[in-house]
């Protein structure tokens, strides 16, 4: 069995990549005091759900061949007014359908540009970004918003020592992956991402996926601003860094999906995301400034799109 | 992507004449509209103004135009910017003089150029994926080495080249418009030009009729990174110091500009001089006259979204129609 894993040279890579990783932990977890103990892989689990959401719709939109730049400000965009609502009134509910709601016509306009007016989805989702971005700062003046009702905050505490966030985040997850691995549109999702003119030959109405799928991202990136603004008690037009966009589309590449689309699963968008938590951890445990943060994670990054590259080569 | 030469319109088709110049009319209906909107709009201090803003795009833009025209993307610009400057002040800081951190930003700009080029040609990464690694990595160095971006006072010479003028125009915007032609005359009166339209239409048959692949985008690359130090020195120049947003969000921008102006992310179609030049100038005309209508400053990037928007939606409707 080993003479034909090791004669596969993608099996062998991705057994390199699993050794690789497990040495990573066992170095990680001997030179960093701490880094195994419960609290802290707990905080890194509660710290994965906000990327990890936006992961897994960037997984999504990956697998049909697009992508989606305007995730994180979706996020601030639409969970800003419902917070405000929220603090304002009280009202839970209304805050909650306003945040889906207001996600959903970011992913409408996303989607209907893209699969009706057939624009290239880097350039839509880019300005959808700027715009949500705007609108983030323009209802709030650049202000955060605090004092959210105590109900609302429910999703944020922790029963025992596990914060409600984590099995929400890994119900989802698991939600997400039935769909993709085990249902007829997630087959037709990756169709589409393979060759989306042979799909529309055979008869599936891409457009209508492809619409739908903006949609999808944007409710992941709703659930994942809930999740957050519920954890850290406020909202605001700050409220995930800059570098957010690009942890996400690395965790997703890094996971196994493929810019070019049809490639691409839940299991793997997790596995990204919770590497990109652990390095920030990591850089934070061992009590690095942010910037060295960044040189860490450009280096990584770089190097694990070159591993992928040669994992795919033909 | 040459069929319409075949095609010889002789009717004159007035959705089509909207369409292919749609961009074009947009940017001349804003700019009578906000000529009549203030009336310090078309003085030429205020004219003076946009440009003395624009400076800084241009030039990456144009930079920008020659990489994406070539079916890749650089999204490490504002990084780069960043960095080149803040190695350059780190030079200062160990005793360099004006000469030496104008050479080492321009030196700075050209390697790390080289270095993106070297990832997308010869190790064969996604430009995109290969830029933003870079462009987490940079602005982490640029950060690193300066305290996280403190302010620092700059020699006096980056402030005088700012101030030294022309019959009035200050020699800043003369050269970034220069630096623009020159780009123009290079993407259409030359070979490596056609080489870089050929690349971007099918890199596949450019191959097969031998044009040198790797070398033209490797001086794309260079050409690029140094747009980008150019960016570094100018706004060093202007503002007199060094602080740790300088280039932030660029990236985008010049993806932004690029497109409005006619580029197409795909490759193989684009032009500098109408298109990237209007893009940036459409770019910072919207501050501009929000800010001489007095709007609140938190309603400019929201404006801003819409009319990019709006310009890339007229932008789509020209290439479906081309395309049915």
């Amino acid at each position: 069995m080993i003479r034909t894993i090791v004669s596969d040279r993608k099996k062998l890579l991705d057994l390199i990549t699993l050794l690789a990783a497990v040495i990573f932990v066992i170095i990680l977890s001997a030179a960093v005091p701490n880094f195994l103990s419960l609290n802290n892989v707990i905080n890194v689990l509660e710290q994965l759900t906000t990327i990890g959401m936006l992961c897994l719709g960037m997984t999504f939109i990956l697998i049909i061949g697009g992508i989606d730049l305007s995730m994180p400000a979706v996020l601030m965009a639409a969970t800003v007014p419902g917070a405000m609502i929220m603090s304002k009134t009280g009202n839970v509910l209304v805050g909650v359908v306003i945040i889906l709601g207001v996600g959903i016509i970011f992913g409408m306009i996303n989607g209907i540009a893209i699969a009706k007016a057939r624009m290239i989805p880097f350039i839509v989702t880019l300005s959808t970004q700027i715009i949500a971005n705007g609108f983030a700062v323009m209802i709030t003046n650049s202000k955060s918003v605090f004092g959210l009702p105590d109900v609302f905050l429910f999703l944020g505490i922790k029963i025992g020592i596990v914060p409600i966030s984590i099995p929400i985040f890994f119900i989802i997850a698991v939600i997400s992956h039935i769909i993709l691995a085990k249902t007829k549109y997630g087959r037709i999702f990756y169709m589409i991402g393979q060759n989306e003119n042979t799909a529309r030959i055979s008869g599936i109405r891409t457009d209508l996926y492809i619409f739908c799928t903006y949609i999808i991202a944007s409710i992941y990136a709703c659930i994942a601003g809930i999740l957050l603004a519920a954890r850290t008690n406020m909202a605001g037009a700050t409220m995930v860094g800059n570098t957010m966009l690009t942890d996400t589309i690395s965790a997703a590449v890094i996971g196994g999906a493929s810019l070019s689309g049809g490639k691409g699963n839940i299991f793997g968008s997790v596995l990204g995301a919770l590497f990109i938590t652990v390095i920030s951890n990591f850089i934070n445990l061992m009590g690095y400034s942010y910037y060295v943060g960044l040189i860490i994670k450009g280096v990584l990054i770089v190097i694990i799109i070159a591993l992928d590259r040669l994992r795919n080569r033909e | 992507m040459n069929d319409t030469t075949i095609t010889v319109r002789r009717k004159f088709d007035l959705t089509n004449f909207f369409l292919s110049y749609g961009f074009y009319i947009l940017f001349a209906v804003m700019f009578v509209v906000c000529g009549i909107i203030s009336p310090f709009f078309l003085t030429k201090d205020n004219l003076m103004q946009i440009m003395w803003g624009a400076t800084t795009l241009l030039v990456v833009a144009a930079g920008g135009t020659f990489v994406i025209i070539t079916g890749n993307m650089d999204m490490s610009v504002g990084s780069l910017a960043l960095c080149s400057s803040a190695i350059a002040v780190y030079a200062m800081n160990h005793g360099a003089e004006f000469s030496h951190m104008v050479i080492i930003i321009f030196a700075v700009g050209a390697a790390v150029g080289a270095v993106n080029g070297i990832l997308v040609t010869y190790c064969k990464l996604n430009s995109m994926l290969a830029t933003l690694g870079m462009m987490t990595l940079l602005r982490g160095i640029a950060l690193n080495i300066t305290n996280g971006g403190a302010q620092t006072t700059l020699p006096d010479e980056f402030r005088m080249a700012a101030d030294f003028k022309i019959g009035g125009i200050a020699v800043l915007i003369i050269v970034s418009l220069l630096i623009l032609i020159l780009f123009q005359c290079i993407l259409r009166k030359t070979r490596f030009g056609a080489y870089c339209y050929a690349i971007g239409c099918s890199e596949e048959s450019a191959k097969r009729i031998g044009l040198p692949i790797r070398k033209v985008k490797m001086a794309v690359y260079i050409l690029s990174g140094i747009c980008a130090a150019f960016v570094g020195f100018v706004t060093c120049c202007k503002v007199g110091t060094y602080s740790g947003t300088i280039g932030n969000e660029m990236e985008f921008d010049v993806v932004t500009v690029c497109v409005m102006g006619g580029t197409s992310l795909l490759g193989g179609r684009g032009n500098i001089f109408p298109g990237t030049f209007i893009g940036v100038v459409l770019l910072y005309l919207i501050n501009n006259i929000l800010a001489l209508t007095g709007a609140s400053p938190y309603i400019y990037p929201f404006a801003k979204g819409l009319v990019i928007f709006a310009a890339m939606y007229v932008d789509a409707l020209k290439n479906y129609r081309r395309r049915t």
